[in-house]
């Protein structure tokens, strides 16, 4: 197996089990921490989405070259 | 798994098919407002990232990766929205809700076919000599 499956089956793999941690973090959890999950939520949101775009971009380029 | 999928497919088959079992068992743990929107952000995050290692890998498509900002560009707008909500939710909250699930679910359907076309081929017998 390479280093880039790998990667992303831990990419992948971190994404889900951070998203578990979190829910069961805010199960019982006072306005304030509710506040701290959604901000938790954004800045992982930011990366990704930065990460999805960039990656149209480059996929957008390589259908108009050919 | 099929004998003939190659380990990094059963690896991101397996990966794709907990996210989606776990996201569908998620609903019976989020009560507040707050913990639907993030389930619901946390399944898009997750597909934005599979769908990324996906094209990277060659699994998706240019073409069906392109496609795949139709959903995935209003569910963000739509969580983003139901954000501004929080934290009492509301009926507001509950529509947009639905509506980012409901592109969320399209854009794991480009995902999904793409892991099964991609598995199919694998499945194929080598051609005789």
């Amino acid at each position: 197996m390479n280093p880039a499956t790998i990667a992303t089956a831990i990419t992948l793999a971190t994404t889900i089990i951070d998203g578990i941690v979190q829910l069961a973090e805010a199960s019982g959890a006072t306005p304030e921490e509710l506040l701290d999950l959604r901000k938790k939520i954004a800045e992982r949101t930011l990366t990704t989405r930065s990460r999805f775009d960039a990656a149209q971009e480059d996929a957008a380029e390589r259908l108009a070259n050919g | 798994m099929h004998l003939f999928m190659t380990p990094r497919l059963k690896i991101l088959t397996l990966i794709a098919a907990t996210a989606l079992a776990i996201l569908a068992f998620l609903p019976g743990c989020a009560a507040t407002p707050t913990e639907k929107w993030a389930q619901a952000q946390i399944a898009l995050n997750t597909v934005e990232n599979a769908l990324v290692d996906l094209n990277a890998s060659g699994v998706v498509s240019d073409k069906d990766f392109r496609e795949s900002r139709k959903y995935v560009y209003p569910a963000r707008a739509a969580l983003d929205s139901a954000a501004a909500q929080l934290p009492e939710g509301g009926g507001t909250f509950t529509a947009l809700l639905a509506d980012a699930k409901a592109a969320i679910a399209e854009a794991q359907r480009i995902e999904s076919e793409a892991l099964a076309a991609r598995a199919k081929t694998a499945a194929r017998p080598p051609p005789a000599k």
